[in-house]
């Protein structure tokens, strides 16, 4: 199968098998920052903002969501003009293996769009799909309150 | 085998895949049963028939079964702040997913993770089917005798809009555990007495108990008369033994919830 979608602001078409998730089609039409982690929603690795909602990737068929706008990491900043929020976690030293830092980035983007002074139990609830197994989530949150912080003040 | 996705827009459109193609239905939730995606000729996809919206219709709430439980908890919040789906929907997986899980697939799948059974079966909530067997079926009927629903999907479900203070508790061990069980209780007042309490545990040995036996014996009665032990130790539940706990552990646990949730209710 064939599918148009826009992707970081891009129109681009994937060729994906009629049962692939949208995590594979993404991986498979270059987009490697989309992480695979668990398969099954849980580790939250695969984030993506699939229309403004943060979803997890891996449990989304990409044949069911053809022509939807998608946002992952990559779409955010790059690594010579980083986005706030990419920014944010390594000052706060949030990155150790940096595996889940693509899903986090994005789940921390989805929260902040909607919510530029969420309170901690509102950053805990948004972040409750994403795993990290380095950190201990502590940095992770100052980086959440650090990013929130510049977005105000910065815009 | 090449699946064939298609994305009907209309009821007839639906209807006539449906009968036609023993089709596999997709509602758009967390269901991804990629085998048989390959095996099936056609997969329809739910989600272009606009059943994504929760509203009043007379006495009834409707909530349309592609709804995620993220926009029921958005809107049913409008509608009727504190209800107690918004708090048990709110309580269930994780940001991500509650963004996709959807109620109609949730109701034909029954995970006990979904947090939406307990509270809908302790309304009485009624499921609206389109396909070979259309109309509205009550939900307990429903999820208990689904060979008789088959080449039917649910457009919507239909929870009775009325006012009834509720308390949801989920067993789990951590926050992101499977819950062991599910305890879902609403009581109404009218001046001291309770005129009104249901109740559902789900994550018994029959899937699920809807508190029947207990809300007879407690309407009319006067709050400050209600012994809740007395009505807790009566209660009839038989689990199975799981990973989190044995059976008996369970019943012990659940039985204690319910006399918290009760006694929490008639202090309202």
């Amino acid at each position: 199968m064939e599918g148009r979608f826009v992707i970081n602001g891009i129109e681009k078409v994937l060729s994906f098998e009629p049962d692939a998730t949208l995590l594979q089609a993404l991986r498979d039409g270059g987009f490697s920052e989309v992480k695979r982690g668990c398969d099954t929603g849980e580790c939250g690795a695969c984030a993506v903002v699939l229309n403004g909602d943060l979803v997890t990737s891996c449990k989304v068929y990409a044949a069911s969501v053809v022509g939807s706008e998608i946002l992952t990491a990559k779409g955010l900043g790059t690594v010579q003009n980083p986005h706030p929020i990419q920014q944010a976690f390594v000052d706060a030293g949030a990155i150790q293996c940096g595996f889940c830092t693509p899903g986090m980035v994005m789940a921390t983007y989805a929260l902040l769009s909607k919510n530029p002074d969420p309170t901690d139990e509102e950053i805990r609830r948004a972040l409750d799909g994403n795993k990290c197994r380095c950190t201990g989530y502590v940095k992770i949150f100052d980086a959440v309150r650090l990013a929130a912080e510049r977005m105000r003040d910065h815009g | 085998m090449s699946s064939k996705w298609l994305f009907p827009s209309e009821i007839d459109e639906l209807v006539g895949l449906l009968e036609r193609d023993n089709p596999l239905v997709h509602g758009g939730g967390t269901g991804i049963p990629r085998g048989r995606v390959r095996s099936s000729e056609v997969v329809v996809d739910l989600g272009r028939m606009g059943w994504d919206r929760c509203y009043e219709d007379g006495k009834d709430i409707l909530l349309g079964a592609t709804c995620s439980f993220s926009r029921t908890v958005e809107e049913l919040s409008r509608i009727r702040p504190g209800h107690i789906l918004v708090s048990a929907l709110s309580q269930a997986a994780s940001t991500p997913l509650r963004n996709r899980i959807t109620l109609g697939g949730s109701v034909a799948f029954f995970p006990l993770w979904s947090d939406l059974m307990g509270p809908l079966l302790a309304l009485g909530a009624s499921v609206d089917l389109v396909g070979t067997v259309s109309g509205r079926y009550p939900i307990d009927h429903f999820v208990s005798n689904r060979g008789l629903f088959r080449g039917s999907v649910i457009r919507s479900i239909v929870v009775p809009d009325v006012p009834m203070d509720g308390w949801y508790y989920r067993e789990v061990r951590v926050g992101f555990d499977y819950p062991g069980f599910t305890m879902t209780l609403l009581a109404q007042r009218d001046g001291e007495v309770l005129a009104d309490f249901r109740g559902a545990c789900v994550g018994t040995k029959e899937r699920f108990k809807v508190f029947n036996d207990v809300s007879e014996s407690l309407k009319g009665i006067r709050y400050g008369d209600v012994d809740v032990n007395a009505v807790a130790e009566k209660l009839d539940l038989d689990f199975p033994d799981k990973k989190s706990g044995s059976g008996e552990y369970f019943g012990q646990v659940a039985k204690v919830w319910f006399e918290r949730g009760l006694a929490e209710l008639l202090e309202r």
